[in-house]
């Protein structure tokens, strides 16, 4: 291969990856997928890492750790190859106007050390800030909760000539608090309009990684001083602004072995080789400018981060707050999660949704049940299946259909049968336990016009009742039913210590 | 008719404000003009006058065993008593079967009309020159209970689409004298079919008692099913007056006696390896709500009433029944 058709074979597999991970998520979103595989979240070694302090395991871990010992021979190739947020920055790049493209930066881009440096010692202090800061995550959700049903609402059609029947499947979805993944996502394809990659090269820990692992790493960009004229026309398109002004020296941790500056060089002067570190030294270490000053801030700023998780700012435990089932206790459970999303994108019925922060600002983004949206279907393990991290525990059928989410409660002021001595009978039609959590009380009662009426009375029996929530979802009293599903009442108590 | 009647009312009652002003003369003139559809209506699409009348006859096919063979036997006879498959289903016409999809259950649980007799009259149709879809509109996720309930397999099987309803398709119709509703909402499709085949399976069910064939039409109804099932007796009514059901194929193979319609196990089933036949959706219910649940028909609201708007009678003795034994 010529060396300029090294940009063009990089982009190329960048976009097929993109296209794995967009494709992966419309994928999964069939209701009848196989969901084993959800491999995206496993690439990113800053979970696997996070997690590893926090105590979970995620699941095809050996991608993510493979990857990171690429790194080490290639360089920091998963930012411009792999990395789908990545991807989509510089897709974004054609349409945001960066104000000043080839900046040179020399000390701000310590910040995503710190950065990892915090979450680290947040985690260590028991807070998993993954799905706060991993960028396989944000992409996630920014495609699976904010773009994907959008594209799907509106490019419904279209999207039915490659995949039959999609247009009518059982369309429109939509995530309850969608608007804040959104806001993320926006804003870190925004940052652009300062300066190029900006989140890569200044926010992302994941990036930070791969930084301090890439100062070691022996795929190492050289220039031939004899060809070389200075030209400057590889500073120039360097997205990374990670060569001098003068073109022969590299950053080597900011280089994400893109071959841009391959294609930009005319005169045939630059060369990626396989190198020992130390006979091509990069012009700057990942840890350059971090100061004491700076670790003093990581240490308070963790420090208050994760004191979120002590009682003001805590989850409130919210008896509305339904988990999907299988899910480990409560604050496991915020623990384990990285927030990903996948549950979310899986779920058949759009039952699932992010928290913001009725769950505590520790339980951001973490997947909650809205029975009036979507209601868990009796017969389907599919998030338990897919979690990555085991946040939600992988049940067998016949446990999912006994283990109880929640527990449904009848607010009788507004059922219409209890207030209105009319019979509707939804919630007891569509219950699927086996032996009807809900049944029908047969009575004769005085209705307002003082007629004596037979009515058939909801009841629910508590014991039975899994909290699978579909009653509150068909039950046809306007705004919030007449049924509502909550926490079983005994663990109520949780924040009364 | 009916709101010139009413505002005539009107104004006897009121008494001494009998004087009719420009206003209200052309209020009421507006009100005839829009009386015109509403009153026309049941003479132009008086849907039940041939059928209800001319059709009184229910084949009962029943077998000893439940398998492929035995049903696919149990249509032949069925259809054959019927008059021919041929009596309903033209060469080239658009053929709709409306099986009961309505939930995420497997066949065994009798939630959902066996795949097998599904397959069977979808091939019988096909081999008739028709152009078959079956379709539902289903309680749960469509994706999941096509899947789970095996139609989706049969209908590749037998060679026929099997296709999701789409939810921007609905479309309003005046319910000719509608007990409760004034306009339902009708799937396209059905409305631009030349003939439905509904085939629901016989299962208990709380509020209507049982869900037969009369019920499982509120599968190509549109809008909110929960307030559907407030007055539900009433609205079953005015389904099977808005829509019209050229066949019905009752299975009645495996039956759900109690808990339905979405759950129940396997001590609720019950195997009375029965088929039946026919074309009043009212006498269909009445048979089968008598012979195989033992329920006295003028028990069950929808029976009673549909009974008294005049669309069949539910005095099983004045049916002619032909019974068959495969």
């Amino acid at each position: 291969m010529k060396s300029k058709h090294w940009s063009l074979f990089r982009a190329i597999i960048q976009l097929a990856f993109w296209l794995i991970f967009v494709g992966s998520i419309v994928y999964l979103h069939d209701p009848l997928s196989d969901v084993r595989y959800g491999l995206y979240p496993s690439l990113s070694i800053y979970s696997i890492f996070i997690g590893s302090i926090t105590g979970h395991t995620l699941k095809y871990a050996f991608l993510g750790i493979a990857i990171a010992l690429l790194t080490v021979l290639f360089g920091r190739f998963f930012c411009g190859w792999i990395c789908p947020l990545g991807a989509t920055i510089d897709a974004s790049d054609t349409v945001i106007e960066t104000k000043a493209k080839n900046k040179q930066l020399k000390k701000i881009t310590r910040i995503k050390i710190l950065i990892l440096l915090a979450t680290l010692l947040i985690a260590f202090l028991g807070f998993n800030a993954t799905g706060y800061s991993d960028p396989i995550t944000i992409a996630y959700r920014g495609y699976e909760l904010f773009l994907y049903p959008f594209i799907s609402y509106l490019g419904s059609e279209p999207l039915s000539w490659v995949l039959p029947g999609y247009a009518a499947r059982d369309y429109p979805f939509y995530y309850y608090n969608w608007i804040w993944p959104a806001i993320i996502f926006i804003g870190i394809l925004a940052l652009s309009l300062f300066f190029k990659r900006f989140w890569c090269r200044v926010l992302c820990p994941l990036g930070a990684i791969y930084a301090l692992l890439s100062h070691f790493s022996l795929l190492r960009r050289t220039v031939d001083a004899d060809k070389c004229v200075h030209c400057g026309a590889c500073v120039k398109g360097c997205r990374m602004g990670a060569l001098s002004s003068d073109g022969t020296g590299t950053i080597e941790h900011e280089c994400i072995k893109c071959f841009d500056c391959l294609k930009h060089c005319n005169y045939g002067a630059i060369q990626f080789r396989f190198l020992p570190p130390y006979k091509s030294k990069s012009i700057a270490h990942p840890a350059q400018g971090i100061t004491r000053k700076d670790l003093l801030v990581v240490a308070g700023s963790s420090l208050m981060i994760a004191s979120t998780r002590l009682t003001l700012f805590a989850a409130s435990h919210e008896s509305y707050i339904i988990r999907p089932p299988g899910a480990l206790p409560e604050s496991d459970f915020c623990n384990a999660c990285i927030r990903c999303g996948q549950c979310m994108n899986v779920c058949p019925t759009n039952a699932l949704h992010p928290c913001m922060i009725e769950a505590g600002f520790y339980g951001m983004f973490t997947p909650r049940l809205v029975s009036r949206i979507g209601y868990c279907d009796f017969s389907c393990t599919r998030c338990g299946t897919i979690c990555p991290t085991g946040a939600i525990q992988k049940l067998s059928l016949a446990k999912k259909q006994t283990f109880v989410i929640g527990t449904a409660y009848i607010i009788k002021d507004l059922c219409i049968p209890w207030s209105e001595s009319t019979n509707c009978i939804v919630c007891e039609e569509v219950c699927p336990v086996q032996n009807k959590a809900i049944t029908l009380d047969r009575k004769v009662i005085t209705n307002k016009k003082g007629e004596a009426v037979e009515v058939l009375l909801p009841v629910v029996h508590t014991e039975l009742c899994i909290g699978c929530g579909i009653c509150e979802n068909r039950c046809p009293v306007s705004g919030g039913g007449a049924i509502m599903v909550r926490k079983p009442k005994l663990t109520m108590g949780d924040s009364y210590g | 008719m009916v709101k010139i009647v009413c505002c005539v009312k009107q104004y006897n009652n009121t008494g001494e404000d009998y004087m009719v002003t420009r206003k209200s003369f052309l209020n009421n003139i507006k009100d005839l003009l829009m009386a015109i559809p509403v009153a026309g209506l049941p003479w132009l699409k008086n849907i039940y006058a041939k059928d209800m009348v001319s059709s009184r006859d229910l084949v009962v096919v029943k077998a000893k065993t439940i398998t492929d063979a035995s049903i696919a036997a149990m249509v032949k006879v069925g259809l054959q008593e019927m008059g021919g498959i041929e009596r309903f289903v033209k060469r080239g016409s658009k053929v709709i079967i409306k099986p009961n999809i309505a939930f995420n259950s497997t066949p065994d649980r009798a939630h959902t009309t066996n795949p097998s007799l599904v397959e069977t009259v979808a091939r019988i149709c096909k081999n008739a020159g028709a152009q078959v879809t079956i379709m539902d509109r289903p309680v749960h996720n469509a994706r999941l209970c096509y899947h789970s309930s095996r139609i989706e397999e049969a209908a590749k099987r037998a060679g026929v689409n099997c296709e999701y309803m789409n939810r921007d398709r609905f479309k309003t119709v005046h319910v000719p004298q509608g007990l409760n509703l004034d306009t339902v909402d009708v799937y396209e499709e059905i409305l631009e079919a030349d003939c439905i085949i509904n085939m629901p399976i016989a299962k208990h069910h709380n509020a209507a008692m049982v869900s037969l064939s009369m019920k499982n039409l509120m599968g190509v109804i549109g809008g909110n099913r929960g307030f559907y099932h407030v007055n539900l007796h009433r609205n079953i009514v005015d389904f099977n007056k808005a829509v019209k059901v050229h066949l019905i194929i009752m299975d009645g193979l495996r039956i759900l006696t109690k808990h339905g319609p979405s759950s129940g196990g396997p001590e609720d089933i019950k195997e009375t390896k029965t088929i039946i036949f026919g074309i009043n959706p009212v006498m269909v219910d009445t048979y089968t709500a008598h012979y195989l649940f033992g329920i006295e028909p003028s028990s069950i609201g929808y029976l009673s009433l549909a009974s008294n708007a005049g669309m069949g009678s539910i005095n099983v003795n004045t049916y002619s029944v032909i019974t068959k034994t495969v």
